[in-house]
């Protein structure tokens, strides 16, 4: 059985060595091979190592050989088959599951080939250091995060996403990946071998992923420090090796030059737009430039927008988009002029359609700011495109400081006097509650012109006689990224804003799980429908804009939604983290900067994209497959039939004693019975059965499942070729993956509505259920076999003609290298083949009843087209109108 | 230094209760002390002080909520 081997390169340092390893030996499995890579040390490792013999393998190398080449000692002295896992001897393991959520990531879709984790500082240092980094083709300054900084955690970057880079102080490498690409490149001593390796691989369609859910710490170049002026070195020649190699192809990556011209400081909304998608397109191959409108100092609070900053700008770059609160007096520079904007109010200012005719084309993100435009009288092209929230911050796991216990916590952000009116949200809290109500208003009033005048309304609500507790915080300004703790900390999200314009707020209180009460008015309207908690309003004039409507929230209807919200409190937190991720997912703001690209691109000023390389799948390196077979195939589809069939073969099922038997089955399963209570109990752990299949599972669910796999699979191991069968398997198998030696996967299939006849007979199961199983276990099934050597086996072939169909499985098991088979002979295959197995027929009329995406999924498999398919299916939805949450 | 910004900056010092001079001495003092500005002296204090938010520090919300919320359970 395939295993890991975990690699720590040490060099000196023993006592860095020594904690690394006590974590590693307290959190790593137990059948985890931990191999000691020893650079040549000269303190005390040599000796002192010797304690950890019962567990830990040595490799001493006669000299420090550095890095790369100590990493790629210890790849060569690691089973050919076991994936690596490198480490640095200044990490500590803090987490316990943090190999098996590792292997989770690597195997989640088949061109994961190295997976990093987030790192934290060491001690009790709570910034993070790494969460998957960038390099700039400038200077060649490795990014250890997306904005270049050492956030403090709040639970950012909890999924797994892909990066173009990952730090080496912890990498899960893949075996498959190393077959394809080599080890490290010997070129480097130490530093950019990394980036190097993740950039390589990206060439060959290997994915580079940080697994959110590890968090460890490293101590910060503990491994090589007190050098002397060494590691500097170090540093400059790899840099150099780095740039030789890949300087002007990443510099060729860029499509084009496109100007960002907006505000990194006020107000807010425009500034976080600036913030999130300067850096996101200059991800997606615009050479950003960004130019602030109005006088401003950059904070540092992200790399790529600094480094769009001091970019040289192009006398005209190929596109420039403006965004900023007011509309352009000037002419806005570029080949082709965009202009990201909204307002406030029903119908945009008149003199704005003037201002923005200049752009070839308006963007707005939601029909209600086309609509106010179109009314102020703008008639150019206005395209509509969807801003959503940065999930990687904003999610129901974002954590806050600090959170009382003994109050409900309402927050609100404010900027403006008038669009936000904080004086009515103030009165509404007042006419609400009183001084001894467990409620608190935090207000967080962003630095502005209107400081003082908002300091003054609320103080003087909050002063009042009898007044509930207000909190007004001013003159704080901390990071963007820190917002999410700040709503995390608050049990209750509401705004009485007058103006229509987006606003991130919103958006953000829905993904991190906080209900929100607002008026459902403007770029919030549909949101605050479906998501929030509505206020009634009515629309008065903007006395500052003559003519123009906003929204004024009736103080009344919103006290009462806050006592509401208090009343209710626990039913409306459950709601609302319910709704946060399937919102988040379809607001997401990777999503927006697509489309926002798109819209740039269309105009012809840019070059084509760089052709990217098509995804890797482990079929990619044909090499002859292990001698493990997996059969899925889903209930009543004839999987046990087939077991049978490679039993006769030559596989091996197991012991007969461990083989299940059963009325409905009488000739037998061929189901190991422990194999098929672990996959019973792995479903039940995670509440459901194989009727109903969770679409989740607790980490600790998924480990238990793979240890009682394992334990069967080593029984299995020693007669090659063997086979395990259980339809569960279909939902379960990928997380056996990293247990598997390039295994084969064999799929059974069988008409749908004859699967569905069969369920009704057995398990009165109705038929639009039984058919919904079939497409979700047949999904899963082949998602999880993407890109692995696969066959196909159908049912009613297998019965119509047993000995044909066994004989054209066993070529096709032994053209993908099997070995060990027997040839079928027909008199045993006979035997175990009856026609009377197949318990029904359908006509084929009665296809008629799939859904649309069943009938193609029946298509692809009918003409065999879903072997040679190379992306994951979406899972089907749900009756209830879940979406299942894993693909790919 | 523009005719805007002066204003500007009036009217920020006159909330401080300042003068202007005295503000601007205040921000370049901020400035020597690690704000990372690309221009230099007086034009970049003014920038900093007509530039709202002017302050960041990366740990600024905990620091935040230790004062607001001294007795609350910590999450994190």
């Amino acid at each position: 059985m395939r295993g890991a081997t975990l690699i720590v390169l040490a060099w000196n340092q023993w006592p860095l060595t020594q904690r690394c390893l006590d974590s590693l030996l307290d959190s790593a499995p137990a059948e985890a091979s931990i191999l000691v890579v020893d650079n040549g040390s000269t303190d005390q490792t040599p000796q002192a190592i010797g304690a950890y013999a019962d567990r830990v393998r040595y490799l001493r190398l006669p000299e420090n050989l550095g890095f790369v080449r100590g990493m790629n000692a210890g790849i060569a002295a690691a089973p050919p088959d076991d994936d690596v896992v490198l480490l640095n001897n200044d990490l500590v393991f803090t987490q316990a599951d943090w190999l098996d959520r590792l292997r989770d990531a690597a195997y989640a879709a088949p061109e994961h080939g190295i997976v990093g984790c987030r790192l934290l500082g060491g001690g009790d240092d709570d910034r993070l250091f790494h969460t998957g980094g960038f390099i700039e083709p400038e200077q060649l300054w490795g990014q250890q995060s997306e904005s270049g900084l050492q956030e403090l955690d709040i639970g950012q970057y909890g999924r797994t996403r892909r990066v173009q880079a990952v730090a080496f102080a912890l990498a899960y490498l893949r075996r498959d990946c190393i077959d394809r690409i080599g080890v490290l490149d010997e070129a480097f001593h130490s530093y950019y071998e990394d980036t190097d390796y993740c950039l390589r691989a990206a060439e060959a369609g290997i994915a580079s992923v940080v697994a959110g859910a590890v968090t460890l710490r490293h101590v910060q170049h503990g491994s090589t420090q007190d050098d002397g002026g060494f590691r500097a070195r170090l540093w400059q020649d790899s840099r150099r090796a780095f740039a030789a190699r890949w300087q002007g192809r990443l510099g060729a990556a860029y499509r084009g030059t496109a100007l960002w011209q907006g505000t990194t400081a006020a107000p807010a909304a425009h500034a976080q737009l600036a913030r999130k998608l300067v850096g996101r397109l200059d991800a997606r191959g615009l050479r950003m430039a960004y130019a602030p409108v109005r006088r401003e100092v950059l904070d540092a609070q992200d790399f790529r927008l600094e480094l769009a900053a001091r970019r040289a700008l192009p006398a005209l770059p190929d596109a420039a988009l403006y965004c900023a609160a007011e509309p352009p007096r000037q002419a806005i520079a570029g080949r082709r002029r965009y202009a990201l904007a909204f307002g406030d109010w029903d119908r945009v200012p008149a003199a704005w359609a003037g201002h923005y005719a200049q752009c070839d084309r308006l963007i707005v993100p939601d029909r209600f700011q086309a609509q106010a435009f179109a009314s102020a009288g703008y008639a150019r092209p206005i395209d509509i495109v969807p801003l959503g929230v940065d999930r990687d911050y904003f999610h129901a796991g974002a954590q806050a400081p600090r959170r009382p216990a003994d109050r409900t916590v309402f927050l609100s952000i404010v900027e403006h006097l008038q669009r936000d009116a904080p004086g009515l949200l103030v009165a509404a809290f007042a006419a609400a509650f009183g001084a001894d109500d467990p409620v608190e208003l935090l207000i967080h009033v962003r630095p502005g012109d209107d400081d003082p005048a908002i300091r003054a309304t609320i103080e003087r609500a909050a002063a009042a006689p009898g007044a509930p507790r207000i909190t007004p915080v001013f003159g704080w300004a901390f990071p963007t990224q820190q917002r999410a703790a700040l709503i995390a900390a608050a049990d209750v999200v509401v705004s009485a804003q007058r103006g229509a314009g987006w606003q991130p707020l919103a958006f953000e209180a829905i993904a991190c799980g906080r209900p929100l009460i607002a008026p459902a008015y403007g770029s919030q309207q549909d949101l605050v429908e479906r998501y929030g908690h509505a206020v009634e309003y009515r629309m008065v004039s903007d006395p500052s804009q003559r003519g123009a409507l906003w929204a004024e929230v009736d103080v009344e209807a919103l006290a009462a939604r806050l006592r509401e919200a208090l009343e209710r409190r626990e039913t409306w937190a459950a709601q609302a983290l319910a709704q946060a991720e399937p919102f988040a997912a379809a607001h997401d703001l990777d999503a927006s900067a697509d489309r926002l690209l798109e819209r740039l691109v269309d105009s012809g000023m840019f070059a084509a994209p760089r052709t990217v390389p098509a995804p890797f799948r482990p079929t990619d390196l044909a090499r002859p497959a292990g001698d493990q077979i997996v059969v899925l195939g889903m209930h009543r589809s004839g999987t046990s039939s087939v077991g049978g069939l490679l039993a006769t073969l030559g596989a091996w099922p197991g012991p007969e004693e461990r083989l299940l038997r059963g009325p409905d089955n009488p000739k037998g399963h061929y189901e190991h019975a422990e194999l098929h209570m672990a996959c019973v109990r792995r479903l039940a752990a995670a509440g459901g059965d194989w009727r109903q299949p969770p679409d989740t599972a607790q980490a600790a669910a998924i480990d238990a499942f793979r240890r009682e796999a394992a334990a069967v699979l080593d029984t299995l191991e020693p007669r090659r070729p063997w086979f395990v069968k259980e339809p569960r398997l279909c939902l379960l198998v990928r997380e056996l993956l990293p247990l598997l030696t390039r295994p084969v996967f064999v799929h059974v299939v069988r008409d749908p509505v004859e699967v569905a006849e069969s369920l009704a007979r057995r398990d009165g199961m109705p038929r639009h259920q039984a058919l919904a199983l079939w497409e979700r276990y047949t999904v899963e099934a082949f998602n999880a076999s993407l890109g692995q050597p696969r066959v196909l086996v159908d049912y009613a072939a297998l019965v119509d003609a047993p000995f044909d169909t066994a004989r054209r499985l066993h070529e096709d098991l032994i053209a993908l290298g099997v070995s060990g088979l027997a040839a079928p002979q027909a008199d045993r295959v006979a035997d175990w083949i009856e026609p009377g197995l197949r318990h029904g027929r359908s006509h084929p009329a009665a296809l008629d009843v799939l859904t649309p995406s069943q009938r193609a999924l029946h298509a692809a498999i009918a003409d065999r087209s879903i072997l040679a398919e190379r992306d994951a299916r979406p899972l089907p939805i749900a009756r209830d109108g879940r979406s299942a949450l894993r693909a790919g | 230094m523009s005719r805007e910004a002066a204003r500007r900056l009036a009217a920020a010092a006159r909330r401080r209760e300042l003068t202007p001079r005295q503000l601007l001495a205040l921000a370049m003092q901020h400035c020597e002390g690690g704000a990372p500005l690309l221009r230099s002296g007086a034009d970049a204090a003014a920038d900093l002080l007509l530039t709202p938010p002017a302050r960041y520090a990366r740990d600024d919300l905990p620091r935040l909520l230790d004062r607001l919320w001294p007795d609350a359970p910590r999450e994190s």
